[in-house]
Formats: structure tokens, sequence, C-alpha cells
């Protein structure tokens, strides 16, 4: 049989045989798991069939809990059932799990392994996860490379079904998930030739099944759950002879032969590394190198975790081995090593040989054979244990040094580095060009992709190797011998030449030409590439794509002029593959849009530039000053580091003790990212502040000033009469902050003025009309100036402060402004729990943050637990500010009622009782009052009282009570969440709900959740979803004392103030339901706030006000439906995408989707609003 | 009205639709300085020679068939763009570009469909139909253009975004 190989990544790989061994998937997204199930899901939608030619049921759960139970239900029923899943997911998959292994129920639970939310989440890879299922009774078998995710995928299967348990099939989150690498294929054929038939007879027979009536066992007593947990042994014993036969069996049909342990090494090596996961390969890859100079090493690659089979563990170690270091990618604070250190340890019980354990790669930390190296060297030195290698532990001085670099990759192999920019395609264009030069010659290919935290404008880094041979190097590319930089103005930031190769190739897009290319560079750069004699390459692939219509497209520039210039293939082969392949891709849309894309890779061959490198450096541009000289310590010892893409070299000693990090930091980044940001034109502005409240970053804000304010303003600063009845004269100004603008031109398009108050410019001239300078005068003015403004306008929210700034969501997003516009109205006194997802990421990602706060100091505070569980924290908060302001009321109390009480400050204490629950400035007032008289007042007070006073100033910061803000997304508030919301809303305290309703799992890629409407397609949803949206808001007003609203900016903002308002001074639970575009609608973002008019026009999302407090309750603020719902549909990718692909099934489900539209305000309308 | 009369009619209505077409774009052309934009409304311009040769090949296909239309009194959209004073160009973006132009091939299908809808003679109604599906090829065509060329400013790779559709 033919080898058949291609270019995929290790979801992808493992994803494809669960896929085939498969009749039921139970899944719920979960980075960087998710796209095993998305593929599992497409696939079905697609008709793909497994090896009994069936098609795979595929269910989206509500949580992984949910999965698992999924899971339980379907193989006690008598499917093949599999699920994928990582990290917090597998953790709620756990007590599952102990179920489905005691009922000896055969199945794979594919795991990209990821670190635990610990100080903080981390999406990245280790194996915190899967070590804490290592006592489920789940069979364990370890992955290091994408082949092997595949090849291990089907051993786990096939071993599985034949043993009669469960296994968890595992590989390295991120550095095997999504690295891409040319593998071997396996057809459904071979992996049918090998399954046990007889055994899935068995497992069929056992399933529940009322014409042979049996009971799974619900409970034992003391007197025998003891002998039935010993009862299976044998089972579990059988598992390593079953693996090994089916290792066996593979390599005959394959070639590729793997072992329970795997030796790589010196015969008689003394010094061996233990290990598992990729690290394993890399740890080859440098004993491979280091043995080449004599050196007596080895690596063992454990692959069966559990069972742990101490013969055949003993079997694959050398007899010489003297000393062996156990690498753990996982901690385990407390215990006296790792987890496979004990193992090891207790292996080689009463054997002479020194074992000790370290701690490499956690959250996908680098782990190079340079580090491999230091820890043979550090056998033969201290040879300590509960040593780190990787890091700079200058704290506990755990961490070993690595002294050397070493370059182990093999001879021949090309290795090339992309400087990209979240949205310009760089990442995509990689992918492409691996595929197409994988598959289409016989080069051996790898691709890893490393990114930032930032939604938009972040910055992305592709690392490309092609080879002759298989290959093995799983870490970034230290060296390269071809380097690009697609986004010209990271010049300056980032070290972007490091590492290059001498003779090497650089190509840089620029709008530069002749001699001023080489002085755009720093001067280091320009050094590196004299030194080097690099071969340096210049285009303007904007412009080029610009030519042919593509707009900024520039990606297909970039990948025809690597293609041309980096010589992997030769140039004339190069060439008509890549035109091949955009033929491939894109004939489907259009023959015209191919010759455009042709006539790109044409005019690009053309236009390359190769720039003439003079002698010796020259005219240059300075390195970037990121900061400014009084940043703060964290700001210099971690902010700057981690923006300059140096965040690995931060020492242990600098970082939070406990994941507390400082507010108001994102304002140091001045990204400016944008290449058009907004530019006021103040005779035309009529001051309705429109273009503040939209903004998604805060980066156009409004302020009234008094004239006296205004000395000393930038000659530029341009004001206007503030409209309104002032007693002063006041000024106006709409300000923007240039660096910090992502572009999107929401302000410019929702500007109400018919032909626009503001305009977009060049960020350039808007540098060089001082703007920025204009930027700092304005902040430093007043805020909160609301002279004249009327309560409750939209103009009065947007004269105050935004308390959340310059974040990394998305460009235009759509929830953003919903939770700028709460910090401006109630930021003062906020303190938040956030549930994960985007509003984490962009809210909380370390080390910069959003949430900034008021001139005097004050500001919301932040905190996320986890995804499940947010409306519980959020109402613990709630409870522990309950219990803290009972007391202090208490104690007040009673030095009211005490006769010998300080008449001041009884009459301050009155004062504040009687205000309780008030919230206003008044009350911050009164507050101070007391906490200014307090100290006298304990200096002067007799003994008792003296305490009593003692604990009320000890607790002054609750006499004004806080305002406990609980924020999601629709995936956690309609699913994963929903039943502890229930119970929290359930519970009448005052808490305020805000669900951010993007109708998707917005951070993981946009997968269907229950708010996702009828006929949408989603990820996990790809044929349209068939299930309509939740009516949650209905839900929540049959408890009757809930404050429910549904609203959206864009279609009416007064309502969404009016809302919020309602929503947080009602003394009782609230949740406001806010409509929030997503990129993962597929609309154009500049015109989110649009879409949310049309929205609400179209009758797809409804507006309404619940307030129990209210005579009549219910008020409905939308009226009938004033445009086509089908049409507003069609606006949007996500439905289009049905209609070009299965279009009669649009046609009747988008006529569902509307009468359930209609259907869900109906129920409202009728059933609490009391219509007929 | 004679036979050969009815016959041209809704041919000669679609066929005019791309001459207007046609026009107008090239006056755009005359008019614009940007390269991209040139580009752009050539290949419009191809596109509609393109399809009025389409449309050419489909009357002499069905040269034998009767059509009975009312098309022959509704205004083709080039000509209301050219009667209201409408822009086509209404930004350098090329991304509004391509989103007007698709706008106005949707209006030519919304017509024909209608048309379609509305024809009791099934052979027209084909052939009406067939019209339709050519323009709509061009709506697809305006549409992926338009999702592209916006890609740039809204796209997002990202560790946790697993892009399924192309760049």
């Amino acid at each position: 049989m033919a080898k058949k190989f291609k270019s995929v990544d290790g979801n992808t790989a493992a994803a494809n045989v669960a896929y085939a061994y498969s009749e039921v998937a139970a899944i719920y997204p979960i980075t960087p798991s998710s796209p095993m199930g998305e593929s599992a899901d497409s696939w079905s939608a697609a008709g793909k069939k497994n090896i009994f030619n069936q098609i795979v049921h595929v269910q989206e759960m509500q949580s992984e809990g949910g999965a698992a139970g999924a899971i339980h239900g379907s193989l006690t029923a008598g499917a093949l059932t599999t699920t994928f899943t990582a990290s917090q997911g597998l953790m709620l998959m756990l007590p599952n799990m102990f179920k489905i292994a005691g009922e000896l129920l055969p199945c794979v639970f594919h795991v990209s392994a990821r670190s635990l939310a610990y100080q903080s989440l981390s999406i990245f890879g280790d194996h915190s996860d899967v070590m804490t299922a290592r006592s489920t009774g789940f069979s364990m078998l370890a992955s290091g490379s994408v082949q092997e995710a595949q090849d291990m995928a089907a051993i786990a299967h096939l071993s599985s079904i034949e043993a009669r348990l469960p296994f968890l099939h595992f590989f390295d989150g991120f550095r095997t998930s999504h690295e891409v690498q040319k593998i071997e294929t396996i057809d459904n054929e071979t992996l049918k030739s090998m399954f046990n038939m007889k055994a899935l007879k068995d497992f069929r027979k056992n399933a529940l099944n009322p014409e042979h009536p049996s009971c799974k066992v619900g409970a034992e007593n003391p007197d025998v759950y003891f002998q039935g947990r010993e009862r299976a042994n044998k089972y579990h014993a059988r598992i390593p002879g079953i693996v090994r036969k089916y290792m066996d069996l593979y390599a005959k049909k394959t070639g590729r032969k793997y072992g329970l342990f795997d030796y790589c090494g010196s015969k008689d090596a003394e010094k061996v590394i233990i290990m598992m996961g990729s690290g394993a390969d890399t740890a080859e890859e440098a004993v491979n190198y280091l043995s080449e100079n004599g050196e007596k090493i080895g690596v063992l690659k454990v692959r069966l975790y559990r069972p742990f089979s101490v013969e055949s563990f003993i079997g694959a170690l050398p007899d010489s081995v003297k000393k062996i270091a156990v690498l753990d990618r996982t901690k385990e604070s407390g215990s006296v090593g790792e987890p496979l250190y004990l193992d090891v340890v207790g292996a080689l019980k009463g054997k002479d040989i020194t074992i000790i354990g370290g701690r490499y790669g956690l959250s996908s930390k680098e782990f190079t054979p340079s580090m491999v190296k230091a820890v043979f060297a550090h056998l033969d030195g201290k040879c300590t244990h509960d040593f780190t290698v990787g890091i700079d532990d200058d704290l506990s001085k755990t961490s070993i040094e690595v002294k050397e670099e070493i370059d182990t990759e093999q001879k021949g192999v090309v290795r090339c580095k992309f400087w990209g920019y979240g949205s310009d395609g760089t990442v995509s264009a990689n992918k492409n060009s691996i595929k197409i030069i994988g598959d289409n010659t016989d080069k051996y290919v790898q691709a890893y992709f490393s990114y930032d935290s930032k939604k938009s404008g972040g910055i992305t880094v592709s690392h490309l190797r092609f080879s002759d041979k298989p290959i093995q190097s799983g870490y970034l590319l230290n060296n390269a011998d071809f380097i690009a930089l697609h986004k010209p103005s990271y010049i300056g930031r980032y070290d972007i030449l490091a590492g290059i190769a001498d003779g090497g190739t650089f190509l840089l897009n620029t709008p530069f030409k002749g001699k001023e290319i080489f002085e755009s560079l720093t001067e280091d750069m320009q050094k590196t590439i004299i030194d080097k004699k690099i071969s340096f390459y210049a285009i303007d692939a904007t412009k080029i794509s610009k030519q042919v219509g593509l707009g900024n497209r520039i990606n297909t520039v970039m990948q025809a002029a690597f293609f041309k210039i980096s010589g992997i293939i030769p140039e004339k082969d190069a060439i008509k593959l890549i035109k091949d392949a955009i033929e491939k891709q894109f004939s489907k849309k259009g023959e015209e849009i191919v010759k455009m894309n042709w006539e790109c890779v044409d005019n690009t061959v053309a236009a390359l530039e190769k720039v003439e490198i003079p002698a010796t450096v020259g005219k240059s541009v300075p390195m970037l000053k990121l900061l400014p000289d009084d940043a703060s310590d964290f700001a210099k010892e971690i902010i700057e580091p981690t923006m300059r893409l140096k965040g690995d070299e931060i020492p242990v000693s600098k970082m939070p003790l406990d994941g507390s990090v400082p507010t108001a930091t994102t304002k140091l980044e001045k990204r400016g990212v944008a290449d058009m940001v907004p530019e006021w034109i103040p005779e035309k502005c009529i001051q309705c502040g429109r273009c503040s409240l939209v903004c998604p970053h805060a980066s156009i804000r409004i302020k009234q000033m008094e004239a006296g304010d205004l000395k000393g303003a930038p000659d530029t600063f341009t004001t206007l009469k503030a409209m309104g009845k002032q007693e002063k004269d006041m000024k106006f100004k709409v300000q923007v902050y240039a660096e910090d603008c992502q572009g999107c031109t929401l302000c410019v398009n929702d500007c109400p003025v018919k032909d626009k108050a503001l305009k977009m410019v060049p960020i350039e001239q808007a540098r060089e009309k001082g703007e920025n300078e204009n930027e700092k005068f304005f902040d430093a003015l007043p805020d909160n100036v609301l002279d004249g403004a009327p309560e409750g306008t939209v103009k009065w929210t947007q004269l105050q402060q935004p308390l959340f700034e310059f974040s990394g969501a998305c460009a235009g997003c759509g929830e953003t402004p919903y939770v700028k516009l709460v910090t401006q109205l109630f930021g003062r006194r906020m303190i938040i729990a956030n549930a994960t997802g985007c509003s984490s990421i962009y809210g909380g990602t370390f080390p910069t943050i959003p949430y900034c706060q008021t001139k005097d100091g004050k500001g919301p505070c932040w905190a996320n637990s986890l995804f499940e569980d947010n409306a519980e924290y959020g109402y613990g908060m709630r409870l522990a500010l309950n219990s803290n302001r009972d007391m202090l009321h208490n104690l007040i109390s009673e030095l009211i009622a005490d006769k010998g009480s300080d008449k001041k400050i009884k009459v301050a204490f009155e004062k504040i009782i009687s205000m309780w629950n008030d919230k206003t400035l008044e009350a911050e007032k009164a507050a101070d009052e007391i906490i200014g008289l307090l100290p006298d007042a304990i200096k002067n007070s007799d003994n008792d009282n003296k305490e009593k006073l003692q604990r009320i100033y000890e607790s002054r910061d609750f006499l004004v009570d806080k305002s406990v803000w609980i924020v999601g997304g629709d995936g956690w508030a309609y699913d994963i969440g929903y039943g502890g919301l229930d119970h929290v809303l359930a519970q009448g305290k005052n808490v305020n709900v805000l669900v951010l309703d993007t109708e998707v799992y917005s951070n993981t890629g946009g997968q269907a959740s229950k708010a996702t409407p009828l006929g949408a397609t989603a990820k996990f949803a790809s044929a349209g979803k068939r299930s309509g949206k939740k009516n949650m808001g209905l839900m929540m007003m049959t408890y009757g004392n809930v404050y429910v609203a549904s609203v959206a900016m864009g279609a009416n903002q007064n309502q969404v103030v009016k809302a919020l308002r309602e929503a947080e001074s009602y003394d009782g639970p609230s949740i406001v339901f806010a409509y929030s575009p997503c990129i993962a609608h597929g609309i154009d973002m500049t015109k989110t706030q649009e879409e949310e008019k049309k929205a609400v026009d179209a009758g797809y999302w409804p507006l309404y006000r619940y307030n129990p407090e209210s005579e009549k309750p219910l008020t409905w603020d939308c009226g009938d439906a004033k445009v086509s719902f089908k049409e507003f549909l069609l606006g949007e990718n996500r439905y289009r995408i049905l209609q070009r692909e299965h279009p009669d099934d649009a046609e009747r489900l988008f006529k569902l989707a509307e009468e359930d539209a209609k259907r869900r305000a109906d129920d409202i309308k009728t059933l609490i609003g009391g219509e007929k | 009205m004679e036979v050969n009369d009815h016959l041209t009619e809704v041919f000669e209505f679609a066929k005019k639709m791309e001459l207007d077409g046609k026009a107008k774009y090239e006056e755009e052309l005359a008019k614009t300085e940007d390269p991209g934009l040139k580009s752009i409304l050539k290949m419009l311009i191809d596109a509609e020679v393109n399809h009025y040769e389409v449309f050419d090949a489909m009357q002499q296909k069905h040269s034998k068939e009767v059509i009975h239309t009312s098309l022959k009194d509704v205004k083709n959209i080039f000509q209301e763009i050219k009667e209201k004073g409408e822009k086509i160009i209404t930004s350098e973006e090329h991304a509004d570009f391509y989103l007007k132009a698709k706008e106005i091939e949707e209006k030519a299908e919304e017509t024909y469909r209608k048309e379609a809808q509305a024809c009791e003679d099934e052979e027209v109604k084909k052939i009406l139909i067939e019209i339709a599906d050519e323009e709509h090829r061009h709506v697809i065509l305006m549409q992926s253009l338009h999702e592209m060329v916006l890609n740039p400013n809204q796209w997002v790779e990202n560790a946790e975004f697993n892009e399924i559709n192309d760049f």
C-alpha cells in the first residue's frame, strides 16, 4: 500500500482516529482541545463515515461535566463514545471518569494537556491536568509529536475495547495540538483491520438493555465496597500486555514501532533523563547530538504512564545507568516530588541509582536541547532534587543554569520565521505554505505559531521548518535562515533579527524605497545585516495588494515573496505551486478572485527589491521608548519586558505573590496599531457624546472644562463652548487617544451629524497635529464635570471618566462599550466577578489591566475564578460585603444607643445609618465625615467604645456599600454557569449580572451555545443550529423579584443607560442581557452598532425592562419589526454560510428562526406582560 | 404584441442592463485616480461584458421560444442610479466599493426573480431564473471580495481561535 502523507496539526491527527473508532462524541469547547471537537462536528455534518460506515453522532453539551455524563450514559447503553478536552474541562469530568473506569466501560478521552488555573489561568500546555486524572482508573497513553498523536490515538482505542477499560490519550497542548507536521496518515480500512470486533460484540452485550434486564449498582455499604474496589485488578494488570500487542500490530501495519517505554541514546549510558510528551523528542534530539561526542547519556520516553509497568520500565533502561533525572511538566506543591518522579523512585526501589526530579515547560514554557544539556550537566554537578529548568528562580534557587546554547538541528533543515500582525493573515498564509510544500513535494514540514493575548492587533510569530528528513525539533526557532517582517512598525520594539543565520535572508514589508529602506532599520538590525552578510529584500505589499483591488490583504504578496526568495523549492516550481494553490482555494468564489490573486503573485515577483547593503551602519531609527521615565517598578520590571516579548527573562522574585497586579496599566502600552484614527471636526460637533459611548476601547472621550483649566494647553488643543445650561463658562472637547485607538471607525459611523463631526486620518497625521500632547493635557483635566448635562442622558454618562480603557478586545468589539459604560456609571465602587471568556482575557490578562482608577484612587476591582462558577463567585463577594457591613451596622447602632458616645460622631453615625443603602457621592461624603472624626473619637473614648470605634475604623471601607457585578458571556450564563446563576438570582440578594451575549462562545473561536439562535452556523453547529435560543430573560422573570433587561446599544442608547441604572439601583438581583456583535458573526466590525439596530428593527433582538418594583413591571422598549428578518440574517456570514451551502434547509430554518424570535417576544409579552 | 418582440424582451432588458452597467463603470473609471479602484472597475467592466455575452448566447439558444414578461416597463438598476444621481464610488475603501457593487447585483437578481415568480409561462420562468442565477454568481463574487478585503482589519489570529474559514 502506498504511503500517504498530509500536513496536519496534532488535534486533527488525533480527532481523525477518534472519529473513525467512535459512534458518539459528546463535546464541549475548551482551548486547546476545541479544534478536535470542531473537526468531528464538521465531519459529521459533511457525512464522513467511521470504520463502521456510520456518521458519528456529535453532541455539544452544556459543560465538560455534562459531556462526561453523556459519555457515561452512551457507553452504558452500548455506543462507542469519545470526547476531547483539556485543563479545567478534564477537572469537571473527573467524577464521571472514576465511574466509567469502575464500570469497565471502554472509551478514549483525547486530551490536549494544558495548565490548570492556579495563580491565574493559562491556556498553554503542561501535564497539570492529566496528572490529576492518574487515580481515576483510566489508562494513560502519552504522545510526543503530531505523528504520535495519530498513532497513539489508534493504539488507545484498539487497546481500550479489548481491555474493557477506558483510556486517556494525551499530548502537549499547543506544542503538539497546534503544531503542523507532515505525517503519514492512516486510512479507515487499516484502522478497521486492527479493531477487535469480538470485543465490540461483548461491549454491546454488556450494555443496559430491557430485553436482558440488569442493574448498575447504585450503592454499596462498608461490608462490600472495599472488596468490590479490588475486583477488577486483573483487568488493569492486563493493560500493558494489550497495549504492547497493539503497538506491535500497529508496527506491522504501518512500520512505526512503539514500546511502552522507548529508550534512545548510548547503550552504556550512565545518565538518563526520563520524561513524556513533546519534550522527550527534544531530549532525544539533544541526546543524539551530545552522544556524537561520546557522552554516555540517554532519554527514556514514557508512553504508557498508567498503569505503570515496572517490568517494562526496568527492561527499557540500560543496566549501566547510575544517575537519573526525571522531568515532570507539572508541579505538585508539598509533595516529595512530582508524579512521574514518584513512579520512577517507586519502580527502582532498592537499586543503586541516584534519582532526582525536576520541573520544566509549565504553560508551554520553552524546553530546548540546551536545557537538556543543562540537566545532564546538573546530574554531573550539584545533582540536587526538586530543580527547575527554563526559568530564573532567584527566590527559591531551584533553577539550574543553562550555560551553553547548542544547535542540535539536523543539517539541511531550512528555518523560517515570520513576524505578523494578528489580523493580517500571516498565520493563515503560513499554514497554507506549509500545506502547499508539504503536500506537493517530498519535503518534511513543521509549523508552530506563537501569539500574544491581544485579540485585536496582536503579534504573531510563525516558526516554520522544512527538511528532507522528518523533523523532531519540538521547540521554537532559535536560529533562522529566513526572517520576514510583515508589520514594519515592529522595528524598534522587538528584536526582529535575533538568531538569523550567517548568510540568511531578511524580507521586509515596507513603503520605503531605495536607501530609505536600510535607514528605516535600527542600528542593531543594520549591524546584524552587515556582519552576517544577510540578503535583504523589500516589498511594498500593501501597495501591490491595493493595486489589484484587494485592499490591505498583504498575505498573498508576502507569501509569494517568501516562495520566490527562500530557496526551499526552485523559484519556477514555487510560483507554479502557489498559483495552483490560489486556484484551488479561490475558484469556488469566482475566477475573478483567482486572477486578482495571480496578479498579486506576478506583481510581487516583479516588484521584489534586493536592498543594497552599505559597508557600515548609517542613518537609522532608534529603539522605541516604551515607558515614561516615571513608570513604576512593576511597569519597568514586568510590563516592559513583556511588551518587548522578553517575558521569559522575568525572574521568579518579580512575579506577584498571589496573582494580584495593579490596575490602570493598559495606558502604558500605547500600541499605536491603527493605521487610521479619528479626527474631531469641532465646527460640526453637536456635543452628544455618542462617539465616546460606542468606542470599544475608550480611545475617544469627551470632557467639559472651565475656561481657567485651559491655562497651559497645547496650541492645537481646540475646544468648543459647551452646550447646555451651565452656570459657568464651560468648554467642551472631544479627545482622540490615537496611540490607543484600534481604528474601528465605530465613532465615525455612529456620529449622528449628517456629514460627520469625525473623520478618519492616518495616525501619522494625528501625531503631527499634536494629538498625543493634547491627550496628555486632556487626561490631566478634572473628570466628571457634568454641569448642564441632564442626569441619565448619554452625554451625562460620557462626561464621566471611563474606568475601563484600552483593552485588547477586537476592533469594533460589541461587548466592551457596555463594560465601559458600567464603569462610568458605577466604577468608583464596583467589585467585579468575571467568568472566563473574552471579557476575562481582555479584562485581566497579565500584566496590563484595562480597569483603571479615578484621580482620587478609586475604581473597579476585578477577579476571575473559573468559567462555570462565576455567579457563585460574585455571590460570595456579596455575602462577604454583607457580612462586613452587618458587623459595621451593629457596631454603629450600639454606639448610637450608647449615651456616652461622642455627640459629634453620633450625629455622623445617625446620618450614615439613615442612608445605609445609599451608594451616591452623598453617602461617600457622609462616610468621609465619619472617617475624619474617628481618629479623635478613638483617642478620646473609654475602653469599651474605643475598641468598637477602632473596629469601625478598620472596616471604614464598608461604610458605603459596593456594587457587585457578575460579568460573563452567553456560554457561561446560558450553558456552563446556568445552574449557579439561576441559584444566585433566586436568593434575592443585591447582585448585578451583565450577560455579554454574542450568541456563541466567542473566546474559544465561536462555538454554539444555547444563546445561539436557530439556523445560525457556528462551530459545533456547522450545519446550522437546530434548536432555538433559550428565553432566559423570561425564565428569570418568573422569579418575580429579579430585575431583567434586554438591551442593544446601537438600537437605543438611552434604554441601555436606563436599564443599567435601574438594575444597579434595584435592591435585589438584576440581570441585563446585552446584545454584543462579534467577529464570529461574520459581519463588518466597523458597523457593529448599526448591526445592533438592524437586529432590533428586524425583531431579532428584543428591548425590554422588567422591574419588579414598578406597578407595571414589564416595559417593552421596541416596536414591531420594521425590516425584513431574513434580510437581517443574510447580512451576517453565520447565516449566509447556511444559505450558500444548504439553500433549501436555510429557507426552512430561517423561517423557523423568525417564528422562534417572535414566539420568544410574545411569550414575554403575554406571560409576563399580561398582553392577550 | 408580435411574437418576435416578446422573444427579445427579456434578453434585451438583461443585455441593456449589462451595457448600462459597463457604461456606468467606465464613467467611474475615467474619474478615479486610485489604481486599486481602477483595477476593480476594469474587472467589473470585463464582468459586464462577459455577462452581456452570456445573455446573448442564452438568447440565441432560446431564439425559438416565445417570451412574455413585463420587464419592458421595469427600470434597470443603472438607470435608477443615473436618475437618482447616486455615486458608486463613495470612498476609496475597496470594501465599500464591493459592498455597493454587491447591492447593485442583488437588485438585478431580485428583479429577475420577482419577474420569474410573476411569470406564468414555464419556459420564460426558467430563462429568468437562469439569468437570476448568473446575477447571483456575481453577488457571491462581490460578497466574497467584500469579506476578503475586510479581513485585514477584522481577522483574528489568536491562540484560542481555530480559523476554519480561509483568510
